[in-house]
């Protein structure tokens, strides 16, 4: 084995090539735009020179001999003609040609002045860093900008003004990059270091280029198209534009052209060389293709979500990963995932053979990669990798052995990694199980739908196939969907029932009467076998459900009715269901109290089974019934409906008072409100409370078997204000947390008197979504409607990139094995974690309740 | 107070937080647990900080 030194790096420095490093650095003096001769070989001296590394597999590098793949690449470069500015080093330019004096380049402080703060630097460097260390210097420059007669020759300093982005004037003079290297290079070492630079390694003028380093070939390898027709790359494009001006310019300042037609051309060198570092400098129109496509530069390369940084090295792609459409299926497991036949026979596990097994794999060999369960390749133990055809699968066979690794496709039972983009939080991948299924889409539990934050509209997501021992035991064992029931935001239960499911739990605890038979049904079809509690020929819903609950289960808690009483009316004793019903703050997502229970109590791998059984009871029961949600469920009766005209009247009349009382000058201001907000909060108190109490006269009055009621108590879907808006009355529609207000002069809509203040002109929908609303309404309706749209389409991408950037600052925080919390450099974070020890995901709400576990130890 | 508590109290001292034990000893007290009840519940209330 080849032994490794390994080295630690201490620091690193950035510096600015000097010409002389960068003839130094280079292996070729590029001097020709051509490319290629005629027999397609690359030309000496053009920006293809087989000096610079090689593309092509038929030829040898004429610096170091490797081939390609053996040899990296070498620079080479360019002498331009005159001067240009790189135009990165623009800010820095102007400041230092502010702060020296244009005559005798020197700072614009006199020299006691310039060693202080020479010391001075070096000082704040060695104590606090170089951050600091900029920022005095920042300061210095500052002190110097502002002087206009240089204290050594005395000579009056002129501003300098830019125009973008590399132009400079002096006093309306145009400044030339040869003007500003030559004032430069008159710059004394000891000014520079007041300037920032540390002169061992980069100097003022090396930020204006007289040599242009040419980066190797193989940085920016040609393609050879379907057509035999080569195809650049955009850099060689740029540079050979570089080259092309470069000897225009050198071939007229020879011939001694004007000056004006030199300088156009020294304008488009520079032109060039800047959009070679940067082709998306505002004020510079990019260089584009033939097709109108702009080039992409080196800045391009590396910067933003698709350059090098956040798209090669951050991200990876991978091999024995899907990607598909997900939908429902309330029949499989929460921990598995259907994936469609072709997905299975297309990734495959890594099989070792062993005298055990030969024969079960060579079973697979046998069906070969067409024929599902079948097998793609197989590796021989020398590692070559062999394809299984119908021609050599009779040979593979017969050449099997232990030692043999089979890639055989995918079956029921193997692990995958599933996952949905963003991934937020760790539940957002997890690992389910293959089961396959016939279909084109992966499917999946809709009660495991919460933690990736997946809807059936069109989502998709990945699936990854971990190809080794150690991978498939840390997914199975660390992140299988069992082991995330429990969320560490707070401790709930991020996995539960869902909708029908819930719904069908209500209804079959609410006082449902089955026949036995139907009920052994029903429990044999999710899974249970034993019933020996159900003893009668007719038997209560409740004891169906207890039949899912072990012997020895206890629990108190409370339905959504009775919580507000905090009254604990679900209670279980030794396994059965003696009182409550069953709705989501017993079984739901992230309140299922029960479910909580069960978990602490017996375990992730039974909590997953008992909420599947739970689920599927609940489907089950609503399949036996019937359910549906009708616009029938928001008929009222007639006297309610007058009931309810009355009520909107009256709280127009109040309104209308309130509105007179203000125009006459008589409303009394609340503390810290103006009249006028004191009006709109008592307006809109008073239209709150009307729609409230519609709500809960619909509540009071509503029908138990209303199945839009039945899901709202059960807390499935809806609530009680939701059946209100389409029955009663939709209320008051808020912009901003006001009234509207807004439209035209004096009036939001041309159909109202000017300053209206009543109810209907400033958005109160009286009506309600059954009945239709008013043209008024509707348009106010839709103001409100497209306020809420804007305003999650614009904060989404806002929170986004928030979570982005913390996520990125806490990447590397580690719970160690001494309980501390601690980054990457080991330094620590929190002494305990949280500050408390406490494991969220194991307290309730990130409480730790004592009083709870001396009740659960007595059994009370 | 009963010895046992005083004991569980000293033995857990490093190991939970001052007002988690204080919160326990007013409880168990109350409550007249026995040592062996006292010992399942502190150990359930362990169970809920890290290890």
């Amino acid at each position: 084995m080849q032994d490794y030194v390994y080295k630690k790096i201490g620091s690193i420095v950035f510096g600015i090539l000097s010409h002389k490093d960068i003839e130094k650095m280079a292996t070729a003096k590029i001097v020709t735009p051509e490319l290629y001769d005629k027999e397609g070989y690359p030309v000496d001296g053009g920006l293809m020179d087989i000096r610079l590394g090689v593309i092509d597999p038929g030829l040898r590098c004429k610096t170091c001999g490797g081939k390609l793949k053996e040899c990296m690449g070498h620079f080479g470069y360019i002498e331009l003609a005159r001067p240009v500015i790189c135009v990165k080093y623009m800010p820095v330019i102007i400041d230092i040609l502010k702060c020296i004096c244009k005559e005798c380049c020197k700072l614009l402080i006199s020299d006691e002045e310039r060693n202080r703060y020479r010391e001075l630097l070096v000082k704040v460097e060695k104590e606090r860093g170089l951050e600091a260390k900029r920022k005095v210097v920042k300061y210095v420059m500052g002190q110097m900008k502002i002087i206009k007669k240089c204290p050594h020759c005395k000579e009056k300093q002129y501003s300098i003004k830019v125009e973008k982005p590399t132009t400079l004037y002096e006093n309306d003079k145009r400044l030339t990059p040869i003007n500003i290297k030559a004032r430069f290079e008159r710059i004394s070492n000891e000014d520079a270091e007041v300037l920032g630079f540390n002169i061992k390694y980069a100097r003022p003028e090396f930020m204006l280029l007289t040599l242009l380093s040419i980066p190797p070939v193989t940085m920016r390898p040609s393609i050879t198209l379907e057509s035999g027709e080569r195809s650049e790359d955009d850099l060689t494009h740029k540079l050979g534009d570089i080259v092309r001006i470069n000897q225009r310019l050198f071939e007229n300042i020879n011939a001694g052209a004007p000056e004006i037609i030199i300088e156009d051309l020294w304008d488009l060198l520079q032109y060039h060389v800047t959009t070679y570092f940067d082709n998306t400098i505002s004020q510079v129109p990019p260089a584009r293709h033939r097709s109108g496509q702009p080039l992409k530069t080196l800045i391009e390369r590396i910067k933003s979500k698709e350059g090098r940084f956040r798209h090669n090295l951050a991200g990876k792609r991978v091999n024995f990963a899907a990607r598909a459409v997900i939908s429902p299926d309330p029949k499989i497991r929460f921990n598995e995932v259907g994936i469609p036949l072709s997905v299975a026979m297309e990734l495959t596990v890594p099989e070792r053979v062993t005298e055990w097994n030969i024969e079960w794999l060579k079973e697979f060999v046998k069906k070969g990669p067409k024929n599902y369960v079948g097998a793609n390749y197989i590796i021989r133990p020398d590692g070559k990798k062999k394809k299984i055809t119908d021609d050599t699968v009779e040979q593979l066979i017969l050449e099997l052995a232990p030692g043999y690794i089979i890639e055989r496709h995918l079956i029921d039972g193997d692990i995958s990694i599933f996952n949905r983009q963003p991934s937020l939080h760790r539940m957002s991948i997890m690992c389910h199980k293959i089961k396959v299924l016939p279909g084109r889409s992966f499917r999946l539990n809709p009660g495991a739908c919460k933690p990736y934050n997946a809807d059936f509209d069109g989502d998709e997501m990945n699936l990854h196939i971990p190809q080794g021992e150690e991978a498939r035991a840390e997914a199975d064992i660390l992140m299988q969907v069992q082991s995330h029931i429990m969320t560490p935001k707070n401790g709930y239960n991020i996995i539960g029932c869902i909708e029908d499911a819930i719904t069908g739990n209500y209804l079959l605890t609410k006082g449902t009467i089955l026949k036995k038979e139907e009920a052994i049904q029903m429990l044999v079809s999710v899974g249970v076998e034993t019933f020996d509690d159900l003893t009668k020929e007719e038997v209560d819903g409740r004891d169906v459900f207890s039949c899912l609950l072990p012997t020895d289960f206890n629990f108190r808690g409370y339905s959504r009715f009775a919580k507000k009483d905090l009254k604990e009316d679900v209670v279980i004793k030794n396994g059965r269901l003696i009182s409550g019903i069953i709705d989501d703050h017993s079984i739901g997502e992230e309140n299922g109290l029960l479910i909580r229970e069960f978990y602490r109590r017996y375990g992730e791998d039974k909590t997953l089974d008992f909420i599947g059984k739970v689920f599927g009871l609940g489907i089950k029961m609503l399949l036996r019934r019937g359910f549906t949600t009708s616009i029938g469920d928001t008929d009222l009766p007639k006297e309610m409906n007058l009931n309810i005209g009355n009520m909107l009247e009256e709280a127009r009349n109040e309104v209308n008072k309130f509105i007179g009382v203000y125009h006459k000058g008589e409303l009394e201001a609340l503390p810290g409100k103006t009249i006028r907000e004191t009006l709109e909060m008592n307006i809109l108190q008073v239209l709150n409370k009307v729609r409230n109490k519609i709500g809960d006269l619909i509540a009071e009055t509503a029908n138990e078997n209303n199945h839009t009621i039945i899901m709202s108590r059960s807390g499935a879907q809806g609530n009680i204000l939701n059946l209100a808006q389409m029955a009663a009355c939709v209320g008051q529609q808020a912009l901003g947390g006001k009234r509207i207000d807004r439209g035209y002069k004096f009036r939001t809509l041309s159909l109202f008197g000017k300053d209206d203040l009543g109810s209907e002109a400033r958005g109160f929908v009286a009506r309600a979504f059954k009945s239709g609303l008013k043209p008024s309404e509707f348009f106010f309706h839709a103001m409100t409607g497209r306020d809420a749209l804007m305003d999650t389409a614009l904060r989404t991408p806002k929170s986004g990139y928030l979570y982005r950037r913390l996520a990125n600052a806490l990447q590397d925080l580690k719970l160690e094995y001494d309980n501390t919390v601690r980054d990457a450099n080991k330094t620590i974070i929190q002494f305990k974690y949280g500050e408390d020890g406490i494991d969220v995901s194991r307290s309730e709400g990130g409480i730790i309740s004592v009083a709870k576990a001396i009740k659960d130890v007595l059994g009370e | 107070m009963a010895d046992f508590i005083e004991n569980i109290n000293d033995e857990y001292k490093d190991k939970l937080p001052k007002k988690i034990l204080k919160e326990f000893k007013d409880e168990a007290e109350s409550k007249g647990l026995n040592k062996k009840q006292a010992e399942e519940a502190i150990s359930l209330i362990k169970q809920e900080f890290d290890k």
